[in-house]
Formats: structure tokens, sequence, C-alpha cells
């Protein structure tokens, strides 16, 4: 019995989380191949495996980086690094979507030039990745990653 | 022993030789009429091959969301297997059975007001618009390793001289 | 501003075919990722192989719609047992024989094809005698067919031939299957796969003599 109790309160302690006040994190990284690779930033450890698979690169620095409080009411502009800018509206899924997730409408500017425009649904802590430009010292790439 | 048809197989498909050759020969009546035959069966056989190899057949279509079937019914069945207790004795296997009962009642009563669909394991992207026409967008998504990518193509390399900040 | 607009979810395999560190690997290097538990990398494979798996299971049960979803279940189960995969054939042959067996398993659920006994001559006009003396077609005036109405002809005519006599017909002859292949995954014996072979081209002759003799 007092097992169900801490379940119950663990199951309930579990679901105030999520409809806590919900943050959006992101970073410019830069990925590059390395002899002898730098530890994976802990942002990234849980993807960084399918990273290396798709990306082919074994180590990912994270050059910039910003959090932003979600706010349905109105667009915000995300600055992670000089050059990257990404702009974004967020609002809360419907229960049809997912518990905590969020919908987003991106745009990604780089050096204030619009690149692409997308609509992304992320669960929390799933991480949306943007392959960007190649630069003559690896790749970089954004990420945006909902933290509840 | 082999029947008729069967012989008359191999020697179409020329398996028969030596004496088992020599033997069909005899027991058939009329090998022109045979020959002719068999040249029949090969022109079929021509025939056949070039409708299969043609673009004839239908195109299985649309290949996104056969793909995405097959990776989902791997990764169900992947998840599933993950999730056989293999070892739990059945008295655990009720205990634990009654349990997510018990936490799926309470968590329905007290948080989730309508239902609700589990959160998806990796992030979706629904929609790509290109500022440019030669930026190319395409999603990967790694389900194995829970990562979705928004693949940009056709952008200016940044040269060395190109400070990241 | 170009629009891209997809589904909800992309096609891993079109976007995979983007990547051009894994278009260049050979089926036996993306094998060994995929031994790995590379999902990504079976992707690529399904990628390459399903349009030619699809015909050839379409080729057996004669409807898209089951075709597909038999394709589908022969792709997991390739999944499932490519760790068992050595590289002693060519990948696409590996999962060819998957394919036609799920393709048989699945003729033998829905429409009862049997491993054993089964009356070849059913329905079969001329066998007998074109074994011996072969049947002699009357000819219309040779008129020379279109390719569409060729298929259509083949179709047809593989149409009307039993689930057993198109099985063996489709892996012989447009897949070039050896007879014990064959009987392997049919689970017959060989001179059941000989045998169903003479009479399903006997009534091909029968139907298609026309269109092979005027091309």
């Amino acid at each position: 019995m007092r097992y169900f109790l801490l379940l119950i309160l663990w199951a309930s302690l579990a679901g105030t989380r999520v409809h806590g006040a919900e943050k959006v994190w992101t970073a410019v990284l830069l990925a590059t191949n390395a002899a002898k690779p730098k530890p994976v930033p802990p942002q990234l450890a849980a993807a960084c495996a399918g990273l290396q698979r798709i990306l082919k690169y074994n180590q990912f620095e994270i050059l910039g980086s910003t959090t932003n409080v979600m706010d349905e009411r109105e667009e915000s502009w995300m600055v992670p690094s000089d050059n990257f800018w990404l702009r974004v509206k967020a609002r809360r899924g419907s229960a049809a979507d997912g518990i905590g997730t969020y919908l987003l409408d991106l745009e990604l500017f780089h050096d204030k030039r619009p690149l692409v425009e997308t609509e992304a649904k992320l669960g929390p802590s799933s991480p949306l990745f943007i392959r960007g430009p190649v630069h003559s010292t690896g790749q970089v790439l954004i990420v945006l990653m909902v933290q509840p | 022993m082999k029947t008729f048809e069967e012989k008359y197989t191999a020697w179409v498909d020329g398996r028969l030789s030596g004496k088992e050759l020599q033997a069909f020969e005899q027991e058939v009546e009329g090998m022109e009429a045979a020959e002719s035959d068999r040249r029949e069966v090969h022109q079929l056989g021509a025939l056949l091959r070039s409708h299969a190899a043609g673009g004839g057949l239908p195109v299985l279509e649309p290949v996104v969301e056969f793909d995405r079937a097959v990776l989902d019914q791997i990764t169900a069945s992947e998840r599933g297997w993950r999730q056989a207790p293999g070892s739990w004795s059945s008295g655990w296997l009720a205990l634990a059975g009654a349990a997510c009962l018990a936490v799926a009642a309470a968590g329905y009563a007290l948080l989730v007001p309508k239902a609700a669909v589990p959160v998806p394991y990796f992030a979706e992207i629904t929609s790509v618009r290109a500022a440019d026409p030669s930026i190319f967008a395409t999603a990967i998504q790694d389900p194995s390793g829970q990562v979705t990518v928004l693949w940009i193509d056709g952008l200016d390399y940044l040269p060395d001289t190109y400070k990241l900040r | 501003m170009r629009q891209k607009r997809w589904s909800t979810e992309f096609l891993i395999s079109q976007s995979a075919a983007n990547l051009s560190a894994l278009s260049v690997e050979d089926d036996l290097a993306l094998v060994v990722r995929c031994q790995k538990g590379e999902l990504v990398a079976f992707n690529e494979l399904v990628g390459r192989h399903r349009q030619k798996a699809f015909a050839m299971i379409y080729q057996m049960v004669r409807n898209e719609e089951d075709a597909r979803d038999i394709a589908q279940e022969g792709f997991v189960k390739a999944w499932r047992s490519i760790a068992r995969f050595r590289g002693e054939s060519a990948f696409g042959t590996w999962l060819h024989r998957i394919m036609s067996n799920v393709a048989i398993d699945w003729l033998r659920r829905r429409t009862g094809v049997s491993a054993g006994e089964f009356d070849d001559t059913k329905g079969l006009q001329e066998a007998a005698a074109g074994a011996r003396t072969v049947p002699q077609a009357v000819l219309a005036a040779p008129e020379r067919l279109s390719d569409a109405e060729v298929r259509e002809r083949i179709d047809e005519a593989l149409g009307r031939l039993s689930s057993e006599h198109r099985i063996v017909i489709v892996l012989r002859e447009m897949h070039g299957y050896e007879y014990q292949e064959i009987a392997d995954q049919c689970g017959c014996s060989l001179g059941t796969v000989m045998s169903r072979l003479f009479y399903a081209r006997k009534k091909l002759q029968n139907l298609l003599r026309d269109v092979y003799e005027n091309l």
C-alpha cells in the first residue's frame, strides 16, 4: 500500500511539473571532428549519439546560448550568437498534440538575412537541431529545446 | 521417379543431360514439336522478364508514409520488447498492473481533464519555407537516437575570415 | 518565397538521400551499421529496395494495398533478422527472399495456398496435350500491340493463374529463382515446383501466345 501511495505522489508531482512555466533554450553549436573530442555539453548528452550518426561529427561545442521563458501572447527574438537569430512564436499544444508540447513558429536569420521559416512541434526535452552553414572550422548547428 | 511434367520442365530449362536426356528424347513423340514448344517457353520467359524489369508495374507511393510506417512498426515493436518483463513472476505482474491502474486513475482524476496523447519522443517539423530559391530544407529524423535535424542545403560556405561569435 | 509544405513527418528516406555520407555507402556497409542498431542506416536500405520489393510482391498478390502491407511487414522482419545476415549473398537477394517468404505466407493465410497437393490441371484446357503434342495456335492477323497493351495482357494473364502457379512463375521466370529455392520458400517438394512450373507455363502460353509471337 505504501508503494501505491508513493507512486500516486510521484505521479502527482510529475504531473504538476508538466504544467509549470516552460522555457526555450537555444544555442549555436560548432560540430567538428577531433582526435580527442571534448566532453559533450550536458544539454546535448541525450541527443549526442543520434547527432553523431546523422552528422558524422564527434565533437559538439556550444558557441553561444540563450534561454527565453515561453510567452504565448507575443513572438520573441532569441539571440544565441551575434550571427544567428531566431524569431519564435510559441503556443502550447492541445491535448491532441501531447502533454507538454509546444508548437513553435520559427524563423532563422543569419547575419540578419532570413534563411528558413518552419513550424515545429517540440515536446519537453526533445531538441530540434538546424544544420546551418559550413564554416572552415566545422559545421554550424542551431539547437532549440523546450525545458520543463 | 520423375513425372513427365517434371522431366519436361527440366528439359525446357536445360537441366537434363547424359542418360536422362537420352531417355527423355526417346520418350517424347515428335521432338520437333517439343523443340518448337521449348522455344515458345523461352519467348514467354523473355516476355515476362521484360515485364518485370520494365516500367509497367505499379509504383509504390507515397514513399513518405511507407517509410514512416516501417519505422513506426520497428520502433513500436522494439519498445514492446524492451518493456517485456522476462523474469517477473505473475504476482509481481499483477501488482504492477494494479499499481499502473491506480496511477492511471489518479492521474486521470487529478491532472488530465481531457484525454491526452503521449508526448512525442522527438521533435516534429510540420512545415518549412525556404527564404531563398537557392536554399533547400529537409527534415531528418533518427527515432532511435531521438534526434530531429532540419537540414539546410544551399547556404554559403563561411571562410576562415568569418568570425563565429 | 519558395514554399515547401510536407505532412506531419518527413520522409526519412528522402532526407537521408540528401546525406551524401549515407548515399555513397554500399548496402553491406549500411547493413553493418544496422547490426549496431542504427535505424537511420536501415531507413536508407528501405529507400533503396522498397520499389523492387513492392513490385515483386505485387506480381504475386495482384493488389497494391496488400503488396504495400506485405512489403512493410517484410522490412520489419528484415530489421529483426539483420543481425543474422552474414553477407553470403547480396543484401538485395537476402531481402528478396524475406519478401517472397512473407508474401507466400500471406497468400497461404488469405487464399489457402497449399504447400502440398494441388490440382495443377484445374482450369487448364490444353496442358496434357500440349505436353506431348504442342498445341497449335490459331492466330488472327498479326497485330502489333502497344507496350501498354502488352502490360495489360501480361497482368491479366498472371491474374488468371492460381496463386500456386503465379508464385512459381514470378519467382522462376521473373526473378530467376532456382527450383530448390522456390521449393524451400513454398515448403513443397522440388517435383511439385517443376510440375507447377510446367502447368503454369502451359496456361500462360495459351493466354499470351499472340503477344510473344507478335513482338
